[in-house]
């Protein structure tokens, strides 16, 4: 009998597929609509302690069949209005994760308890959105590793329930940036966020996005997400960095895809432009292939394969 | 896939002060069903000048297609629109479509119920229906806001005019004469398109005579393209599983006139 569950630090997941932030998140009932189509779990669209306007559109684009570009702009409607959402996500029946972003250590933290009382599973810490303030080229947050470590650590003394943060693949040594959230306290890693991108539009000659600069996504960077991931887990195995779960995103949208993560030493992975091609039988479709490709290669749970290929890499 | 293309405007009518139709040429978006829309980018490039506030980019339905040639109806209504209302023929905007789920064609004796720019797509749905006997209600504030009422006349076995301050036709909204007319006619399928208010009133009349209706909603987008998920309502996505809905599948929408979700998310009333 296959069982394909997994444990994610303590909760329970009846799948390795979680639905990435920013994607149908926005509302608790989608987020049940995603769990009842096979997810294993779910990510919230990003909160912040106030309502937010997104940007002008078009805030997403599909620029090819591999490359999704978005400059959402975190638009939500703020903590407090979101609070019952969680609820109704939880009707799902699956472990609901939120996603948090703030301007501050203090902002993070505030959103944090707020999402936790909501009765939240998880939080992700959205330290890495690449377009975060309008046509912004600076640093941020999750650039810089002793910044990142600081929020990490306020928002772990402020609540009980797991912390996982979500990686930006801008960085120049993403093990740095690894590094300082595990110091800080973080219970598991998400990576990654998505590549700082830009497109122009050639006849009428200008950047197509409302924010002009966005961040790419979709199977364009599956590869570049592969290698980052490597790097943090091979870090891990080596000891440089204490071991904590990771969860693969970028670009995934099969189930050898999933496989090809979880043959580094993911956890999970995190699924989210699929949706555009697939809609909402993306989790049951790269469910079943996962579970075609276990039963090809005779394995009945993922610790019978999971990080099989990282012994290429230490 | 949906990419956007950049299309060039190859004629303009003015409809009345306020509404101009748009005319393009496409392969794919001209095979849109009625109801079926295009995110329209406005690319803000006719002056030349680089100001941030006004790109954007709107979802719009088709409301006629001849071979390959199809039109948008556009109401002069915020800043983006008011930006296409410089553009001239020849100048360009980027489109992506079609998007989302249509009207089906179904019923023998239907009736359209359009207020205000919302008989856009009626006009493209009562092309699709010639054949079948069609009556139509066509509302609008005043008079000169009044839209496509020659051609609806010729389309169509009745018009049914009304004005909100009775300066042509029936004095009163476009839902005030459906319960009269679907008893007159028979009535076997609603199609509506126009303020919410309206379209929650017309589901409780199809609900009560038992006819079966379908409906064409608007909520703020984003992405347009089912990813985002911002359009929601309860559950369904308006730019992915809609912007048409049945009866069916409204009657059990808590939402359906009476919230929707702002620029932020949050739901605020209608």
């Amino acid at each position: 009998m296959m069982d394909v569950s997994v444990d994610l630090c303590g909760l329970h997941l009846k799948n390795p597929l979680i639905l990435a932030s920013g994607i149908l998140g926005t509302k608790g009932e989608l987020l049940k609509r995603v769990a009842d189509n096979g997810a294993g779990a779910v990510v919230t669209k990003s909160i912040g302690v106030n309502p937010r306007k997104g940007y002008k559109n078009p805030t997403v684009l599909h620029v090819s069949e591999d490359i999704v570009l978005n400059a959402m702009g975190l638009p939500n409607p703020g903590c407090d209005e979101f609070s019952e959402e969680i609820n109704l996500a939880k009707q799902g029946n699956v472990p609901v994760i939120c996603s948090i972003f703030g301007g501050s250590k203090e902002e993070f933290s505030h959103v944090a308890s707020i999402m936790e009382k909501a009765g939240a599973d998880m939080l992700e810490l959205n330290v890495s959105c690449p377009h975060s303030l309008p046509r912004y080229k600076g640093l941020h947050l999750g650039q810089i590793p002793v910044e990142t470590k600081g929020v990490v650590k306020t928002v772990k003394q402020t609540v009980s329930i797991p912390v996982m943060v979500k990686l930006s693949p801008n960085v120049t040594s993403i093990v740095d940036i690894a590094s300082a959230c595990v110091d800080g306290g973080a219970d598991a890693l998400s990576l990654v966020n998505t590549v700082q991108a830009l497109e122009i539009e050639p006849e009428v000659e200008k950047p197509v996005l409302g924010n002009v600069f966005g961040g790419q996504s979709g199977p364009s960077i599956r590869c570049i997400s592969q290698r980052k991931v490597a790097d943090v887990l091979t870090a891990m195995e080596r000891g440089e960095i204490k071991k904590v779960p990771v969860v693969g995103v970028g670009g995934i949208e099969s189930g050898e895809d999933v496989a090809r993560f979880l043959l580094l030493g993911c956890e999970c992975v995190q699924i989210g432009s699929a949706v555009l091609k697939y809609g909402f039988d993306t989790f049951k479709k790269c469910l079943k292939e996962l579970e075609e490709y276990m039963e090809k290669k005779g394995y009945n749970t993922l610790e019978d394969f999971r990080g099989n290929s990282l012994k290429w890499l230490v | 896939m949906m990419k956007m293309k950049i299309l060039e405007i190859e004629d303009i009518v003015e409809e009345n002060e306020i509404i101009k139709s748009f005319y393009f040429t496409d392969k794919e978006i001209s095979k849109a069903e009625p109801a079926q829309f295009v995110m329209l980018w406005v690319p803000h490039v006719v002056t030349g000048t680089v100001d941030f506030e006004i790109p954007d980019q709107i979802p719009m339905s088709v409301s006629s297609v001849e071979g390959d040639t199809f039109s948008l109806t556009v109401r002069k209504y915020g800043e983006t629109t008011g930006e296409l209302f410089k553009y001239r023929k020849g100048d360009k905007v980027g489109m992506t479509g079609p998007l989302g789920r249509g009207f089906s064609v179904s019923g023998n004796c239907v009736l359209c119920v359009a207020g205000g720019i919302g008989v856009a797509p009626l006009l493209l749905l009562v092309q699709k229906l010639q054949g079948k006997e069609v009556h139509f209600v066509l509302g609008a504030k005043t008079k000169s806001e009044l839209l496509f009422e020659k051609k609806l006349e010729e389309l169509c076995t009745s018009l049914c005019i009304t004005t909100d301050d009775g300066t042509c036709g029936r004095k009163g909204f476009a839902c005030d004469p459906v319960d009269e007319l679907c008893d007159n006619y028979g009535i076997d399928q609603i199609y509506c398109c126009g303020p919410e208010i309206m379209m929650h009133k017309i589901l409780e009349i199809s609900s009560k005579k038992n006819v079966p209706a379908q409906f064409s909603l608007e909520r703020y987008m984003y992405c347009g393209l089912g990813l985002c998920g911002h359009c929601t309502l309860d559950g369904y996505l308006v730019c992915k599983d809609g912007p048409v809905f049945t009866s069916e599948e409204l009657k059990s929408v808590k939402d359906f006139g009476a919230k929707m979700v702002d620029e932020t998310g949050k739901k605020v009333n209608i």
